[in-house]
């Protein structure tokens, strides 16, 4: 289905976009971030060159994103978003912050020191903790 | 707005004593504006008041439109209400009088910006402004308990009652009609008459529709005033209101930034300047420290007449003193365009494309756009619609728990018609409705309302007509909130405006002011006139204070509704004997109990 909207975007980059929110959604589901973080980790060591700018890369996850069956959570769209600009060889990383009084906490994407995927003013709010 | 009505049967000598009665006790500095046939009509001279020629009536308030019609229909029995509400437009109450048949309409206007109360005394009919007029007229005034109730688990609940046991609301839009004996209540307007049957406006024609309108709205609010301030965020609205005041008017616009530095999410001073600098306007940065905030600043607010949220803002009354310093004569902000512009995000605004019988193509896309705007998978949406098309509906409004703090007892119920229609509506629309409603608080009196009279700009019946007549899925075309308000307004705002999707937040700010107000708190709940009235139970409110609300947002939020909900009920304790002391200082001075009093100024009996 999600070929039918986005005809822009070509058959593997939708096959990656969906195999990168499987992944995110078993990170998820199995509750073991730290072997996710790792998974990720050894992802980006075999980034070669680039298949897409990274803005192009965004752009197409977000035209295909209503389609994957998983609401906007933070951090399943950070996991998902990574595992696609990996597979894409876009080198990122994922920010988690937190803040107190009341406590919230917060990941994104950021890929060449910019977001990618998120709102600027909201994630300025937060101090990050961990980058991976 | 300071005025009193009380309409009773002309000829009745038993009711004009009680009328006069009822008069005097209001005491010093009321002018009469009307005494005729039944009709006393006095004003607080404070109040801005238009008289209409041929003795038509009076308007409280500003109204904008029409002039008053050349004479009046006295041969037949026209109704000019309708023509009213269509011509003109404002924050006004209307006093119409048609003398040819003895009636008498209230008229308050659809946007709701300014209050009317209606009662009965002594088997006189009263309509009024203020709930302090109340108090000190009546002989025994008191809290209606089942609608504390109501606030208490829904605080923006508006319906018939208000707090004041008697006092009853009349609705934005509606008129209650004094013939010779009795009075009827008639709506001219409800929000429902814009939104039901076919989307009045596409795209392109509600793209023009809200500009001309939005202006001619802002510009002739603005042209009443030479010097006005403007709450900026440098969020969309007031970046817009900025936009049109500069456009539309000559007023000198002093724009205002309220910040915490604290809370780096709220913290927009950056963004509120650089638009103020884009037209040319200075902008003062006003430092909001929780340190400063003091809630028992509620205890001396003016009495209105049902508890509000509005009274924690007497909690810091150096805004206000801020305010008053800068020597505006109305205050204003982008307040409302998140309640006009659609802001809601929910997969029911593509249901509603089902309901007008949009299919194939259109729908689809609507669906994506909706599943973009919202976060949701669009197969989410994809359900939604399908339950759209069989008519079903989102669930109502959350009604919270009070932490279990409520002891049983009988609760006003959702009466008002908006409500009602809101649930007759096609799914966004009843959102919509309901959030025109909650927006009815943006009029509620605040801290700012001693520095100048608070007026959201956009909460105008022009604006709100045109946004209702737009269906939601086309406001939100493209899978962006206030769609069509950036196409709109889009030449007229810098482009990181028009980009700009988020919000400063408040909630840690919020936080911060409860957490330093806290022993404050505990003291005037536990064992206060909540407990002490039965609507709450003490044992349960130690409980519940005990639990740790810096982690729940929803235990905040009630904690406003129970701090508000106490403040208004000592507050009405204390008007009343405020009142208790004149009436007897009064007595004793030995006042005539004719309102010799009052100033006559323009009476015609």
């Amino acid at each position: 289905m999600a070929f039918v909207a986005s005809a822009k975007v070509s058959l593997g980059t939708q096959a990656a976009f969906w195999l990168a929110c499987a992944r995110a959604s078993h990170a998820l589901a199995v509750k073991r971030l730290d072997r996710t973080f790792n998974t990720l980790a050894s992802v980006r060591q075999n980034i070669g060159a680039p298949r897409l700018t990274a803005s192009a890369a965004v752009s197409s996850f977000e035209s295909l994103r209503p389609w994957y069956p998983h609401k906007r959570i933070c951090l399943f769209d950070a996991l998902a978003l990574s595992f696609f600009l990996s597979s894409q060889h876009i080198a990122s990383e994922l920010v988690i912050g937190v803040r107190a009084s009341p406590f919230a906490a917060h990941c994104w994407v950021e890929t060449g020191g910019a977001l990618a995927g998120d709102m600027s003013d909201h994630c300025a709010s937060f101090t990050p903790i961990a980058w991976v | 707005m300071r005025f009193v009505g009380l309409r009773w049967t002309p000829g009745s000598r038993e009711q004009t004593r009680a009328a006069r009665t009822i008069a005097a006790a209001l005491g010093d500095g009321w002018t009469t504006l009307i005494d005729w046939r039944g009709l006393l009509l006095l004003h607080l001279n404070e109040s801005q008041v238009e008289i209409l020629p041929h003795g038509m009536g009076v308007v409280f308030g500003d109204r904008y439109g029409d002039g008053p019609d050349p004479s009046p229909p006295s041969d037949v029995a026209l109704d000019p209400t309708p023509g009213w509400i269509a011509a003109r437009w404002g924050a006004y109450v209307a006093v119409l009088i048609d003398r040819g048949y003895d009636l008498v309409r209230v008229l308050r206007d659809p946007s709701g910006a300014v209050s009317c109360f209606l009662a009965e005394a002594a088997g006189v009919h009263l309509f009024f402004g203020d709930a302090r007029d109340y108090v000190a007229i009546c002989e025994a005034p008191a809290a209606d308990l089942g609608f504390m109730r109501a606030f208490l688990r829904y605080p923006l609940y508006l319906e018939r009652r208000t707090g004041l046991a008697g006092v009853e609301d009349l609705w934005p839009g509606e008129a209650a009609i004094f013939p010779r004996n009795g009075r009827r209540l008639d709506r001219y307007w409800t929000p429902h008459l814009f939104s039901r049957g076919t989307p009045k406006l596409d795209w392109a024609a509600g793209r023009v529709a809200l500009r001309a309108n939005a202006e001619e709205a802002v510009g002739a609010q603005a042209r009443r005033h030479a010097r006005i301030a403007l709450r900026l965020s440098g969020g969309f609205d007031s970046s817009l209101v900025l936009a049109l005041l500069r456009r539309t008017s000559e007023a000198e616009i002093v724009c205002v930034n309220e910040y915490w530095e604290g809370a780096p999410e709220g913290d927009e001073r950056a963004q509120a300047k650089a638009v103020a600098n884009v037209f040319g306007a200075p902008c003062h940065d006003l430092r909001i420290d929780p340190a400063t905030v003091d809630y028992a600043g509620a205890l001396s607010a003016p009495l209105s007449a049902r508890p509000s949220l509005a009274l924690l803002s007497f909690g810091n009354p150096g805004i206000a003193r801020f305010y008053a310093n800068l020597g505006c004569t109305v205050i204003t902000s982008g307040q409302g365009g998140d309640h006009l512009f659609h802001r809601s995000r929910t997969p029911w605004i593509a249901a509603d494309a089902i309901r007008d019988g949009v299919t194939g193509a259109r729908a689809m896309q609507i669906a994506l756009d909706t599943a973009r705007l919202t976060g949701a998978p669009v197969w989410d949406v994809l359900a939604t619609m399908a339950l759209g098309a069989v008519h079903a509906r989102p669930r109502a409004r959350h009604r919270s728990e009070v932490l279990g703090v409520l002891t049983e007892g009988s609760e006003a119920a959702h009466d008002h018609v908006w409500e009602a229609e809101a649930r007759s509506a096609s799914p966004a629309r009843g959102l919509r409705i309901r959030q025109l409603l909650d927006a009815l608080s943006y009029h509620d009196e605040t801290s700012l309302s001693a520095a100048a009279p608070t007026r959201p700009f956009l909460l105008a019946q022009p604006v709100i007509e045109t946004c209702l007549s737009i269906a939601p899925y086309v406001i939100t075309q493209g899978g962006t909130e206030r769609a069509l308000a950036r196409a709109a307004f889009g030449d007229l705002l810098p482009d990181s405006v028009t980009r700009r999707t988020t919000k400063g937040e408040t909630t840690r700010y919020f936080a911060a002011v409860l957490s330093n107000n806290w022993d404050w708190i505990r003291e005037v709940l536990i064992d206060g006139r909540l407990v002490d009235s039965g609507v709450a139970d003490g044992a349960a409110m130690r409980r519940a204070l005990r639990r740790d609300w810096r982690q729940d947002g929803l235990a905040a939020d009630v904690l406003y509704a129970l701090i508000a909900g106490e403040c208004w009920l000592r507050n009405l304790d204390r008007t009343i004997s405020e009142a208790k002391v004149l009436r007897t200082s009064r007595a004793t001075a030995d006042v005539p109990a004719d309102g010799g009093a009052h100033t006559h100024q323009s009476g015609d009996s």
